[in-house]
């Protein structure tokens, strides 16, 4: 089982781009065997803060660790996977 | 002229008269290089001998007696640090001239040993090694600057520079980095940014100031070496203010979408606010359905002007009350045509010619004016098409009176996965039952 946090702001393009990405990308990669928590850093700025967040969108792979961390569009398949070592 | 036929001036620096006579017999036995001998043995003298240049290089004496040793050399080779020094020691000086080495002599020499071959091979080659030594001098000097001015370039560059190992960890920001992500180069360096992802050229990030401000950042990537490893460096450039001025000009399109929409609908009082309604109702749609704020806006602009091209439609035709003959279906059915025609060099951001284009077409391709199908039609169409049809059904024409909840329903289900799109249509059906508009 993969565990993901995606830290968005708002509703932004960007970050509505990088859900409907991801939601698309790992539904395919892992077959329902995955959890996506979405965090938005404006209602949830400690947690972002605690996780060291610069900048959004920011996924990060909690779950198998080690923890990793990428930034950007998500919507490029391999280079998110390469990414997130997985 | 070679180095074989140059004429090489040296300087002997030495105090004893035989010394001085034995070395320039050997300087004259010289076969292949010709040398020209200058002499002194007041060393005060010879320094400022040396500062009036035009000597290549320098035979310094420290055997035992002479009063020149280590500390002379020091003062020779400060004074001059260009010129090559050979050192002449005695048969116990060994010590002395290994260190003479390490204090700026080229080369040394035990006097007792010399003969011509290796005094003038010896004179030869600390020329040699001096000029490689100045060639590298330069070369570093180039290349410090060299990196010196990338680093001013990086540091003063306008766009943050942000350098990440293979698992996202920053290794350099740049100050503008630092303005940009509001942190110290300290708060930087050795936290997780992130690899940087970008799909095409580049990507949009949000940034939120510890302010509370947020700002929009175009970030571009790409792998580089540093320091021999592989790495990620992330340009960042703030295109907040762009962005700003973006949706004010888009702002600006819907505003003036709006007064060209009513001056259309201002010809044919059974078509007026026509457009305006069927963009409410799109917008609305295009809402449940998810579409981003950029999507909605490019819906609600083209749904605005859908009807563009009945301008183009005799006022005769358009108000007629009676039966419309094949010719004159013909003439309104080109409006699509004409909208596209009149709104394709517009250069909006959005699909609003092809949404004019497509407004009467059906997935079945049993539409006008080009009978397009499915997949061919976008998003926008589909919701466009839908909204039409229930915007006209549900107002009074010329020649027939506003069609009811019921008759309308009926339509837009029967058509339901063939002429409409089913997901358009159940959203629809969603709205008119719960009275959310004003169909």
């Amino acid at each position: 089982m993969h565990e993901f946090r995606l830290y968005v702001i708002d509703d932004t393009p960007s970050s509505k781009k990088a859900i409907t990405s991801l939601e698309s990308l790992l539904e395919d990669e892992f077959k329902g065997l995955y959890s996506l928590e979405v965090v938005d850093v404006l209602e949830n700025p400690q947690l972002a803060n605690n996780e060291g967040i610069f900048a959004t969108p920011t996924l990060v792979r909690v779950v198998p660790p080690p923890r990793a961390r990428i930034i950007g569009d998500m919507s490029n398949r391999e280079k998110v996977l390469a990414g997130l070592a997985l | 002229m070679n180095s074989e036929s140059k004429i090489i001036k040296v300087l002997l620096i030495e105090d004893n008269p035989n010394d001085v006579y034995v070395i320039g017999q050997m300087l004259d036995e010289g076969r292949s290089t010709r040398f020209a001998l200058e002499h002194a043995n007041q060393p005060q003298s010879e320094l400022e001998r040396l500062a009036q240049g035009g000597i290549d290089v320098v035979l310094l004496g420290i055997s035992q007696p002479t009063i020149l040793g280590l500390d002379y050399l020091v003062r020779l080779h400060a004074r001059a640090p260009e010129l090559p020094i050979v050192v002449l020691a005695g048969p116990d000086d060994g010590a002395v001239a290994v260190q003479a080495l390490h204090r700026g002599a080229r080369d040394y020499l035990v006097k007792e040993q010399l003969d011509s071959d290796s005094l003038v091979r010896s004179i030869r080659c600390a020329m040699e090694r001096q000029q490689t030594l100045a060639e590298f001098e330069q070369d570093t000097h180039k290349l410090q600057d060299l990196l010196y001015s990338i680093d001013n370039i990086i540091q003063k560059s306008p766009d943050g520079i942000v350098i990440v190992d293979r698992a996202g960890v920053v290794l350099f920001a740049n100050l503008a980095a630092e303005a940009l992500l509001d942190r110290k180069t300290e708060e930087l360096i050795g936290q997780m940014f992130g690899v940087p992802v970008v799909a095409g050229e580049e990507a949009e990030l949000d940034i939120v100031r510890k302010n509370g401000e947020t700002a929009i950042v175009e970030m571009r990537e790409v792998e580089i070496a540093w320091k021999g490893e592989p790495v990620y460096l992330a340009s960042l450039r703030d295109i907040t203010e762009q962005k700003k001025r973006e949706e004010q000009l888009k702002r600006s399109f819907s505003d003036l979408a709006e007064t060209v929409s009513r001056a259309s609908g201002a010809r044919d009082p059974y078509m007026s606010g026509h457009q305006q309604r069927v963009a409410k109702l799109a917008r609305l749609v295009g809402e449940k359905i998810g579409l981003d704020k950029d999507r909605l806006q490019g819906l609600y602009v083209g749904s605005l002007l859908h009807d563009t091209g009945t301008i183009c439609t005799p006022e005769s035709i358009l108000s007629k009350s009676n039966g419309l003959s094949e010719e004159e279906r013909s003439i309104i059915r080109a409006h699509a045509t004409q909208g596209y025609e009149i709104l394709k060099d517009a250069k909006l951001p959005w699909p609003v010619a092809d949404m004019a284009l497509h407004h009467h077409e059906r997935l079945d391709g049993s539409g006008y004016p080009h009978g397009i199908k499915g997949d061919n039609l976008s998003l926008e169409d589909r919701i466009l098409a839908v909204c039409d049809v229930v915007e006209a059904m549900s107002s009074p024409r010329h020649h027939r009176s506003a069609r009811s909840k019921e008759e309308i329903l009926k339509e837009i289900k029967s058509g339901r996965g063939m002429k409409y799109d089913s997901v358009v249509v159940d959203v629809m059906e969603q709205i008119i039952e719960s009275g959310e508009s004003e169909i």
